[in-house]
């Protein structure tokens, strides 16, 4: 095991990796409720769960967006907002929150669009962008949880 | 509030009557002793009678507010009892009164009622006349206060050369209207008033405050003409007239005329006696003017209108004077008078309304715009700068010179006077009073944090009360909560002061007591990365300095450096916290901080629930979890939760409505600090109408003994929208986290408010602390129950989320 020095700065230097995807001090809270940092029994399955979580709602989300149904997508989008601001998943949590938003037929800044067309592009939009940053995310997450247990068998 | 300030009162005055200042005591005893018998409102002031005959001008007439306010209750309560006699009886007393103006001159302060043989004997004759007098009487009260104009009025002669005679005379028809006021008090105030605006035409002349003095000798005839259809009055008057033995006769020490007008009554009765007037020179009189005493409405906007009594010729700047005293918890403490500004608004908008200026002659302004006399409903308007003066603006400066006949009894009055009201001689005398001061509140936020808590919390109100009555305790009035979110912290000081002061006291020796302070430090400045505080070695959660830094995620902090690895050490990691309600298993001492709380989870998103779990796990208190609203009730009505961290936006049913539902059931099984009082309010209330598909019966609480008191509710909310926090608030909430939750600002919530509720268990807490300084061989075999249980309980619940 490094001594916790190494560990930490180890640790700064994987997260960077995430960019803006990630909000470091929270990712890193989640991270430091881990028991042990050679299993990481807390963070990674809630992490795998969560994209796991994430994949479903797009789902639910892509109904609802056939549907029309926008009340239905800003609760998704809501919950979803809530999750992915758990883990820090900023980019995640900020395209939720325009789904959220526009399912209130709201701008993102709060006032009125009372155009559901609008507000359904948007969402469309949004949908697809937290996608592909989810996708992103996973992949670098992968390989941040990988490294770690890479880095104690290397050990 | 009335009842407090008549007692006080009473002591005040038991306790003057012993100083030789004859004086003074005796009035002062008189206020409380004849105040029953007064009127209740303006005639309280203007009927005291004042023996200051030696010093007029210091011991002055003093009706403070309160004075009028003290004898309003005892009359009501006597009305209340003899509805129509009574209106005798008080004339009796008033008359009792006159009495009282003979037996003025003499000192010795014998207060014992039992003087009321010889007062009802004095006041027979007196007695007698008043209830028939009482109609004119009314009249002449009037003429009390227009007195002077009326005199004018009835025989504008200027022709009677003393004009100490014309005073004379005035001041005696205001004695007559004061015994007749007595009468008045079964009638009402408004009754009163009503009568007094009965009389316009006087009203007109009055506008002349500066003549007065001059105009009103002839008015003597005039007003002794008025009263004669009474003749009782007459009588009445004129067996006291022996006005040179007055001071010899016994001492009668009631009466119903503010000190003010003594001179008054005085000059009114020896002019009587002869029937020329005009031949009665020698006494020296104060101008009328400054002895007459009228009532003035004055509120503030949105407020209820209160009287001031002002005299005659008082400009507008007295009259802010007055009002200061008047409102001496409020205004009184933070602004001087030049700071007030009294607005008029005229009848049916014939005018704009305007800001009076302070050199205008109050009674006349008031004349003239209001002829007839002023309404409730006219009250002059009372604004305030919008600055507020940090600190309570004592007035100690001597009052206005036009006052000295109005100083009040809290001229003298003793410190106990501070914590109700804060007269401004009080702080003359005793300097002290202001550290005294109720402000209490503000200032310990004040001071702790340098912010004033700004968040009303509704939520926070029956915690306040808990605070409140609790006599030992420090009386905090937490009254607004704040969010420890990490953008916004409107007033987290003031809240988490408190919580610290609270912790401080309650738990002198507890461990946590440090580590609750630096807390709270942090969280009043949390957006500043929080001072660092001292690492609480106890503690196996990470040390307060590097959780400010991750308190604030909006910079890209690296995760702070952890000194030991997540796994704190052995020891302290297996123990549990004992719940407060189950003291029998000690709680892991070693980890001094948070108190045993139970905790339930309220969270639809497993994500954040786990997470949430984690957080409480590591804090090692006893938590349980929801998935929605409908389940959050379920699980706390099996009793025994402290803490609910409650997210908004829940399925099946939102945190706002389990949040309402359970403080409806709290309502209903009257769970709170002071259950038995709260019974009675709440068994009547009308919430037993909410509950259309639950019988009361439903709603009685099954273990009600795991109640101890309100459960806290912090609600998680998404945003930082203050309208989200109002609304969580409104619903009943206590507190709210924004999430995304981080473990620093849990962690104080949990501190925080569980130390409350230890507080409030005041014994649970005591029984757990002795366990825990019990040596480990108790903790051992009952800390592994003690785990199982808490691990197995709320995982399977955990496990149902998933």
């Amino acid at each position: 095991m490094h001594p916790t020095e190494d560990r930490d700065s180890q640790e700064v230097d994987e997260m960077s990796d995430f960019g803006d995807h990630v909000d470091d001090a929270i990712f890193g809270q989640i991270l430091e409720m881990d028991e042990s940092e050679e299993e990481r029994d807390f963070s990674e399955p809630l992490v795998f769960n969560f994209f796991q979580q994430a994949l479903e709602t797009f789902e639910r989300m892509k109904e609802a967006l056939d549907n029309s149904d926008l009340e239905g997508l800003s609760s998704l989008g809501h919950f979803l907002k809530g999750s992915s601001a758990t883990l820090g998943f900023n980019k995640i949590r900020d395209s939720c929150q325009v789904i959220q938003q526009y399912g209130h037929k709201l701008t993102v800044d709060g006032t009125d669009e009372l155009d559901e067309k609008v507000c359904l592009e948007k969402i469309a939009d949004a949908l697809k962008k937290v996608k592909v940053d989810t996708e992103t995310l996973n992949k670098k997450m992968e390989i941040f949880f990988k490294r770690e247990k890479g880095d104690e068998k290397e050990e | 509030m009335g009842d407090l300030r008549s007692k006080l009162r009473a002591k005040i005055s038991r306790r003057h009557s012993g100083i030789p200042l004859l004086t003074s005591s005796k009035s002062g005893s008189h206020s409380v002793e004849s105040s029953p018998s007064v009127e209740p409102s303006s005639p309280a002031s203007t009927n005291r009678v004042d023996f200051t005959e030696n010093a007029p001008g210091r011991h002055g007439s003093s009706h403070s507010p309160q004075a009028a306010e003290q004898p309003d209750g005892q009359l009501r309560q006597d009305t209340k009892k003899q509805p129509l006699p009574v209106s005798s009886e008080v004339s009796g007393a008033s008359s009792g009164g006159n009495g009282a103006v003979e037996g003025a001159g003499s000192a010795a302060a014998s207060q014992e009622p039992g003087s009321p043989s010889a007062a009802k004997a004095t006041n027979n004759n007196s007695l007698r006349p008043m209830p028939a007098s009482a109609g004119p009487g009314s009249n002449d009260v009037h003429g009390k206060d227009r007195r002077p104009p009326s005199a004018g009025e009835g025989s504008g002669d200027h022709q009677s050369p003393a004009d100490a005679g014309q005073q004379l005379s005035s001041p005696s028809s205001t004695t007559r209207p004061a015994p007749v006021d007595a009468p008045k008090p079964s009638v009402s105030t408004d009754a009163a008033r009503r009568i007094r605006l009965s009389d316009p035409p006087t009203s007109s002349n009055l506008s002349l405050p500066g003549s007065r003095p001059a105009a009103p000798g002839p008015s003597s005839s005039t007003l002794q003409e008025s009263v004669d259809p009474s003749s009782s009055t007459n009588i009445q008057l004129r067996p006291s007239n022996s006005t040179s033995h007055r001071p010899t006769t016994p001492p009668r020490r009631q009466s119903l005329l503010p000190n003010r007008q003594t001179t008054l009554i005085r000059t009114l009765l020896n002019a009587e006696q002869p029937d020329g007037l005009d031949q009665i020179t020698s006494e020296q009189l104060l101008p009328i003017s400054a002895m007459v005493t009228r009532k003035l409405w004055v509120k503030r906007p949105g407020g209820s209108a209160t009287l001031v009594t002002i005299s005659e010729d008082d400009l507008v700047d007295d009259v802010r004077e007055l009002i200061l005293r008047k409102y001496a918890n409020t205004l009184g403490r933070q602004f001087d008078a030049p700071d007030l500004t009294l607005r008029i608004v005229p009848r049916e908008g014939q005018r704009q309304e305007r800001v009076l200026g302070p050199e205008e002659p109050m009674a006349r302004t008031l004349d003239a715009y209001f002829p007839g006399g002023q309404q409730v409903d006219e009250a002059l308007l009372i604004d305030v700068p919008h600055r507020r003066t940090p600190r309570a603006s004592p007035r100690n400066g001597p009052p206005h010179a036009q006052h000295l006949t109005s100083v009040n009894y809290d001229d003298i009055r003793p410190l106990e006077g501070s914590t109700d009201y804060f007269g401004p001689g009080a702080v003359a005398h005793i300097p002290v009073t202001l550290a005294g001061a109720p402000n209490g509140t503000h200032a310990i936020s004040v001071l702790n944090t340098g912010q004033v808590p700004q968040i009303p919390s509704p939520g926070g109100t029956t915690r306040t009360r808990q605070y409140r009555d609790r006599p030992d305790r420090p009386r905090l009035g937490r009254q607004h909560t704040s969010s420890p979110t990490i953008l916004n912290v409107v007033g987290a000081g003031g809240h988490t002061a408190t919580i610290a002061v609270a912790t401080n006291h309650g738990m002198q020796q507890a461990s946590s007591d440090p580590r609750s302070r630096t807390h709270s430090n942090a969280s009043s400045e949390q957006a500043n990365a929080g001072p660092p505080a001292p690492p609480a070695p106890p503690l196996p959660t990470p040390p307060s300095q590097e959780s400010a830094a991750v308190s604030i995620p909006q910079t890209a902090t690296p995760p702070p450096p952890r000194p030991s690895s997540p796994r704190p050490t052995s020891a302290a990691r297996p123990k549990k916290k004992k719940p407060v309600e189950s003291p029998a298993l000690p709680a892991g001492m070693l980890n001094g901080g948070v108190p045993p709380i139970n905790v339930l989870i309220v969270e639809d998103n497993i994500i954040n629930l786990r997470l949430l779990e984690a957080f409480v796990k590591r804090l090692k208190v006893r938590w349980q979890t929801a998935m929605n609203g409908r389940e959050a009730v379920t699980k706390w009505r099996s009793g025994g939760f402290h803490l609910v961290l409650m997210d908004i936006q829940l399925p099946v049913m939102s945190g706002l409505e389990a949040t309402r539902e359970i403080r409806r059931l709290e309502r209903m099984n009257s769970i709170g600090a002071f259950s038995v009082t709260n019974n009675s309010s709440t068994t009547n209330g009308a919430e037993a109408d909410d509950s259309k598909t639950e019988m009361p019966e439903e709603d009685k609480l099954p273990n009600r003994e795991l109640f101890k008191s309100p459960v806290i509710i912090v609600a998680l909310t998404a945003s930082s929208l203050l309208s989200d926090r109002h609304e969580a608030l409104a619903a009943g909430c206590n507190d709210f986290l924004t999430k995304p939750v981080t473990y620093v600002w849990l962690e104080r919530k949990v501190m925080e408010w569980g130390c409350m509720q230890a507080l409030i268990d005041y014994d649970g807490w005591r029984k757990w602390k002795s366990y825990t300084s019990k040596p480990e061989i108790e903790d051992a075999p009952a800390k592994k129950g003690k785990t199982k249980k808490n691990r197995g309980a709320p995982n399977s619940s955990s496990s149902d989320g998933q």
